[in-house]
């Protein structure tokens, strides 16, 4: 099975982007995209229009922006990290915010990493690159216990 | 005896001019006695023997009356010897009624037995007058016939004829009586003037007797006797008492004042009366003994009476002497006294006139003190006051100033004097606190009182006070007020002022957050679609590129650097503007090693270029660090870059002294520009060089000067075209 990249992203040229960034490394992922913070809990506890996934299978990584609709990123984080199905799940938070009080509360409520978008997509695609690397192959993921 | 004389008693009358005036030099004069009346004893002993003699002469009268012609006894009649007068029924009576009379004038009292006396004396003086008169007249009106009163031919008791001479000497002696005056001084003289006569003539015939006593036969002649024994003594005894009955006037004054010449005069007069008689008895005596003859006998007496009345004289002399003595010493040491007072008296007045002089200087110093004072309380524009609390709550104005008067609207100083301190204020359990805390801690220091004037108005004041007590118990609070209604109304202006200031400095802050909050909202969803054309153009020119031609390509490329640049603007915008919106936090910067850290970065970003970097140690000031860091970090990265085209390029970060203050300074040896265009340099996104040359969004310098302004200080630049540019910026303490 390839692993699940799960991007939380609301901006579709964002989405885009950073699809097409992961992509060119060349490493094998399956990218799956949820613009919003509902859809990204759908996805992860199998409700809503997920229902019918198989959350044994959840994302090896996930990537979280913080302005989105309805349900902040933070707040997605939250849910995520208090939640023991998802609990050990590595989020990155993939932002553009440079503030202050995002880095702090995302990092207290237990974000794995936090790495500002630049604009220059070249720098971009190198940045996923590394993520991609470090997180699905340097890095051991958590053991997904049975529920 | 010893004689003083003149000389060991020098009586100068040149005296020196003295405080007390001349003494005055005492001459003794008759008159003088006047100022030493007789003590009243002495006046009383005369008075009473005067009384004892006519009693006397009334009891001899009625012994001749009742033993000499009743009885008929030789002897009680005045006839010791054949051939003496015998007394007459008439001159016993009437000597006899002259003697009661002289008894009832000799009363103290001014009461009618003085008045019925003197009526008797005149009655009787009278009655004897028209006897003298008769005889004068030759017995013509026959009077003495008449007073005989005789019942057939016999002698009658009760005739008052009488011999010529005693119709005189009775008749001295009756108007003598009458002439006496208690009170008046003028006619005691006449009066005086019969006594002499008469109690000369008396005298005289008494002698007479003496000599006929000592019974020497040729001279034992009737005829010179004149007067019968009884009467001469009854009216020389009764004239000497008309004498002593008044002893304060005419003749007797001599002999009743106190003085020593009155004393001699008492003692030595009676034996002046009664020497001669017994010198001429002595003389009698011994011719009768056939020791002398009458020539050798006068020659004796007339030695022994020269001799009497020398001793007499010396005696008196000797007295006189004496108290004369006396009385200079009395005097020398009166003039000394007098000087010793005198020179004392000097000395005093000397004093008196120092003391008198630094006293008078005193007063002039207090009184210019009090004057000031006075000046100074009355000038003060503070009201001072001073009351006197009562007991019972609120307290009488006894002191102010003409401030106070002013301040409480009073008139007049009397409008306010005494006035209730209580009707000053505007709530009466505020004075009792207020005087409560007094008496208490006895000063009160700037309590604010709710006051209100005479007027009614009311007032806030500041009072200060302080209770005192007098020496005498008295109780006193001295106030200082101070009108504050305007300050504080002011005070409130300013704490409405204070309030609606941290009112519109919240709503400030809040504003700012708002904007704050806005720009980085703004910045962050600006820099989203920025993101897509530059991630876009990335993709097509990798991915895609041959469905473009090098056209194309170029300006694919060209849109990519566009949104670079906007990215980079957007960054620069937002952190102008965070820089506004933010506090400094203030703390000591080491701006060495700040400068040292950013070019470092610089270095590490580009390892190629080779800058030659001059950064002075220890450059400290005190300021926000990261602020700082921006300004050090834009100064910097313009000198790196304006000096690129530089072989080799220098940077220097130091300090200088500029009109007396420190700067620091950021010189580059880059192209520098033209001072002509340097005022435009501190806008945002002026730039003075070409993009493509020296890229850059032009906003840097704006926030510098933006962070330098924010701390207080200056920034200016001096440069010149090729020759690099100095940025200098200050920063105050």
């Amino acid at each position: 099975m390839n692993p699940i990249i799960l991007l939380v992203e609301d901006n579709p040229d964002d989405a885009l982007l950073t699809q097409l960034a992961f992509k060119k490394s060349k490493i094998a992922n399956e990218f799956v995209t949820v613009s919003n913070g509902e859809a990204a809990l759908d996805y992860l506890f199998g409700t809503g229009t997920y229902s019918d996934r198989d959350i044994s299978q959840q994302p090896a990584l996930i990537l979280l922006d913080l302005n989105l609709p309805i349900i902040t990123g933070l707040e997605v984080l939250q849910k995520i990290r208090s939640d023991p199905r998802t609990a050990m799940l590595p989020t990155i938070i993939l932002t553009s915010s440079k503030e202050e009080q995002d880095l702090m509360n995302t990092y207290k409520s237990g974000c794995n990493s936090y790495i500002r978008k630049p604009v220059d997509s070249e720098q971009f695609a190198a940045a996923a690159l590394q993520l991609q690397m470090y997180w699905l192959v340097l890095n051991t993921p958590p053991p997904i216990g049975r529920l | 005896m010893a004689t003083a004389t003149e000389k060991d008693f020098p009586f100068s009358t040149d005296q020196p001019p003295s405080f007390l005036g001349r003494v005055e030099s005492e001459s003794i004069q008759v008159s003088n006695t006047k100022n030493y009346p007789s003590p009243p004893r002495l006046e009383r002993g005369f008075v009473w023997t005067a009384r004892i003699l006519a009693a006397s002469v009334a009891l001899l009268c009625v012994l001749v009356m009742t033993g000499g012609h009743i009885l008929d006894i030789p002897l009680l009649r005045g006839i010791f010897q054949p051939d003496w007068p015998q007394m007459r029924p008439g001159g016993a009576w009437l000597l006899m009624i002259c003697a009661f009379a002289l008894l009832m004038r000799c009363t103290n009292t001014h009461s009618r037995w003085q008045s019925l006396g003197q009526n008797i004396a005149g009655a009787v003086a009278l009655l004897v007058g028209t006897v003298c008169l008769d005889w004068l007249l030759g017995g013509w009106l026959e009077i003495n016939e008449r007073l005989e009163f005789s019942q057939d031919g016999q002698p009658s008791l009760f005739s008052l004829s009488l011999r010529p001479l005693s119709a005189f000497t009775i008749g001295s002696a009756a108007t003598a009586i009458w002439l006496l005056n208690q009170h008046a001084s003028d006619k005691h003289y006449l009066g005086d003037g019969l006594v002499l006569l008469s109690g000369s003539v008396n005298y005289m015939i008494l002698l007479g007797y003496v000599i006929s006593a000592v019974d020497i036969p040729k001279l034992a002649v009737s005829e010179h006797h004149y007067l019968p024994l009884y009467t001469a003594l009854g009216s020389f005894l009764l004239v000497i008492a008309v004498l002593f009955s008044r002893p304060t006037q005419g003749l007797m004054v001599i002999f009743s004042s106190p003085l020593q010449g009155s004393r001699l005069a008492r003692q030595w007069l009676p034996v002046l009366l009664f020497l001669p008689p017994l010198f001429l008895i002595l003389d009698l005596l011994m011719e009768k003994a056939g020791l002398t003859n009458s020539f050798t006998g006068k020659q004796i007496i007339l030695t022994l009476q020269a001799a009497s009345l020398a001793i007499l004289a010396m005696v008196s002399a000797a007295i006189l002497n004496r108290s004369d003595s006396q009385r200079r010493k009395a005097m020398r040491e009166l003039r000394s006294a007098h000087a010793t007072l005198e020179e004392r008296v000097r000395v005093r007045t000397n004093e008196l006139d120092n003391i008198n002089l630094r006293l008078q200087n005193e007063v002039a110093e207090k009184r210019s003190l009090a004057e000031r004072y006075h000046s100074l309380l009355n000038n003060l524009p503070l009201s001072v006051t001073r009351y006197v609390p009562h007991p019972l709550g609120g307290g009488a104005l006894v002191e102010f100033n003409p401030s106070a008067r002013a301040l409480f609207d009073a008139e007049s100083t009397e409008e306010l004097l005494g006035v209730n301190t209580r009707d000053l204020t505007q709530d009466p359990q505020e004075e009792i606190r207020f005087n409560e805390a007094l008496a208490i801690h006895g000063i009160v220091r700037g309590i604010e009182l709710n006051l209100k004037t005479l007027r009614g108005r009311p007032f806030i004041a500041a009072v200060t006070a302080y209770m005192i007590k007098d020496k005498n118990g008295m109780v006193y609070c001295d106030c200082v007020l101070e009108d504050v209604t305007e300050r504080k109304a002011a005070e409130q202006r300013i704490n409405d002022l204070n309030a609606s200031l941290s009112q519109h400095s919240a709503e400030l802050q809040s504003a700012n957050q708002e904007l704050e909050a806005f720009s980085y909202s703004v910045s962050h969803d600006l820099r989203a679609p920025l993101r897509a054309i530059d991630g876009f153009s990335q993709i097509i020119l990798e991915d895609h590129s041959s469905a473009l031609d090098g056209a194309g390509q170029g300006y694919l490329r060209r849109v990519r650097a566009a949104a670079q640049h906007m990215s980079n603007l957007i960054d620069d915008l937002l952190r102008l503007s965070r820089i506004t919106g933010s506090e400094l936090i203030i703390a000591s910067v080491d701006l060495s090693a700040l400068a040292q850290e950013i070019v470092d970065q610089l270095q590490t970003a580009e390892p190629n270029r080779s800058v030659r970097f001059t950064i002075q140690p220890g450059l400290t000031c005190r300021g926000d660090r990261s602020m700082l860091r921006i300004v050090l970090s834009n100064l910097l990265d313009n000198a790196w870059k304006f000096t690129a085209s530089r072989a080799p390029a220098e940077i220097v970060v130091g300090s200088a002294t500029r009109e007396g203050k420190s700067v620091f300074y950021v010189k580059d040896n880059g192209v520098g520009f033209n001072m002509i265009h340097a005022d435009k340099l501190f806008r945002a996104f002026q730039r003075l060089h070409d993009t493509k040359e020296f890229p850059g969004t032009g906003i840097g310098l704006a926030t510098v000067q933006r962070v330098i302004h924010k701390h207080g200080g200056t920034v200016w630049v001096e440069a010149a075209i090729n020759e690099g540019a100095t940025f200098y910026f200050h920063l105050p303490d």
